[in-house]
């Protein structure tokens, strides 16, 4: 076997992916060809210096809690996949229903956000589920945001209010920043996002207030159990 | 293999997918929708998988094809293919030491340089272990092709630091 034929083989080999014969055929050759030795042991100090790379990364907290939950979601039975079939199609006429009793009264998708957001930070806030960040420090939850949003991360200071971390979400399908607060007792749930909603003034859902306000292309929307006032004024007065 | 014991050991190589999912797309943010895609996808087809020996390479084939189909639908350009010369043909002489002090960084680097799919390969093979025969499985092509692929990634990384040896050679004895 000539040097140049033991090049082509020589990865291979280094793999332990060669068949029998070739094996041998190299094998005789590194024990008489220096340079082709030399080759040899660079490819392998390659091999080696390249499994020393991190072969692993830990997903954000929400990636892994979605992936758990799938295991429950195709878990169900014939007879559950039917019962929730059924059950969807009540609540989706249920909904047809109700989007046309309410169509001249209130703004559908103001109010369909206003209960989806307040829905969110019921079953988000930290209380309930650990935050994916957890810090006081608004660089340490604007350093957990960058790259996982497609906008510059914001963490707002809100006057009289103690930061107490975030974590992801989606609004309209579009990555968002959800931070929590502490205030007067309550944990508030503020959504950032770049998606076109409509922010203006406030909706009460759920024993909870929900305000808006448009910062540049941002929109925030804060969430609590505290007198919608209070939520203007402190979206008024936070401090990006 | 029932559901549960699919669902644990799928499970159990979420962060060896999210460390892939993070090489294919270069931004943790696709990388998280991917391993999620690539998940959904595989609790939806889970009892196609015939042998739980096979889950981990059948898992990364599904966020592999994930990724193919999501930059297919995004109608992107497909990747510039460039004719390189072959690097097994002039290999230069690079010694082991040099090799094995690579720190990560220029290690991340010489990898930088490599086609996606020889990167992809040896990645497959070196970083994750996988045999011959299972990246053929992931990548979708003959096995004859990944040992070329990872012949010709390794001759390339090695040239290229034969390259830069040379040139600080070259640098040290200008005045």
């Amino acid at each position: 076997m000539t040097c140049a034929q033991m090049r082509e083989q020589l990865s291979a080999w280094v793999d332990g992916e060669l068949p029998h014969d070739l094996t041998a055929a190299v094998d005789s050759h590194l024990a008489s060809c220096v340079s082709c030795r030399t080759h040899a042991r660079s490819m392998r100090a390659l091999k080696h210096v390249i499994a020393q790379l991190p072969s692993r990364e830990a997903p954000p907290g929400a990636v892994r809690a979605r992936v758990e939950g799938l295991r429950f979601r195709s878990g169900r039975t014939r007879v559950a996949r039917a019962v929730a079939w059924l059950a969807s199609a009540v609540a989706a006429a249920a909904l047809v229903w109700a989007a046309v009793q309410m169509r001249d009264r209130v703004p559908p998708s103001s109010h369909e956000l206003a209960e989806e957001l307040v829905a969110d930070h019921l079953r988000s806030v930290p209380e309930v589920m650990p935050a994916e960040v957890t810090s006081q420090n608004p660089d340490d939850v604007r350093r957990f945001f960058a790259e996982r949003v497609p906008f510059r991360p914001v963490a707002p200071v809100l006057p009289g209010a103690r930061l107490l971390g975030g974590r992801l979400c989606r609004i309209n399908g579009t990555r968002s920043q959800l931070l929590f607060y502490e205030t007067h007792g309550q944990t508030l749930s503020l959504f950032i996002s770049p998606a076109p909603l409509d922010t203006e003034g406030c909706e009460a859902a759920r024993g909870n207030h929900i305000c808006g306000r448009m910062v540049g292309r941002l929109a925030l929307m804060l969430v609590g159990n505290l007198p919608s006032e209070t939520l203007q004024q402190l979206l008024a007065d936070a401090a990006l | 293999m029932n559901r549960d014991e699919f669902a644990e050991l799928a499970v159990s190589y979420l962060d060896e997918l999210t460390a892939f999912a993070l090489r294919l797309t270069s931004n943790a943010a696709d990388a998280d929708d991917l391993v999620q895609m690539a998940f959904e996808r595989a609790f939806r087809a889970w009892s196609t998988l015939r042998e739980p020996g096979a889950c981990r390479t059948w898992l990364f084939r599904i966020a592999r094809n994930a990724f193919l189909n999501e930059r297919r639908a995004r109608n992107a350009r497909p990747e510039l293919q460039l004719v390189e010369f072959d690097p097994l043909r002039d290999l230069p002489v690079v010694p082991a030491e040099a090799v094995e002090r690579l720190d990560a960084r220029a290690l991340e680097e010489a990898l930088s340089t490599l086609a996606a799919e020889q990167r992809e390969t040896l990645l497959l093979s070196d970083l994750w272990g996988f045999t011959y025969d299972e990246i053929a499985e992931i990548t979708g092509v003959p096995t004859g092709t990944v040992r070329s692929r990872i012949a010709r990634a390794r001759g390339r990384i090695i040239a290229h630091l034969g390259e830069a040896s040379e040139g600080r050679r070259r640098r040290r004895r200008s005045p």
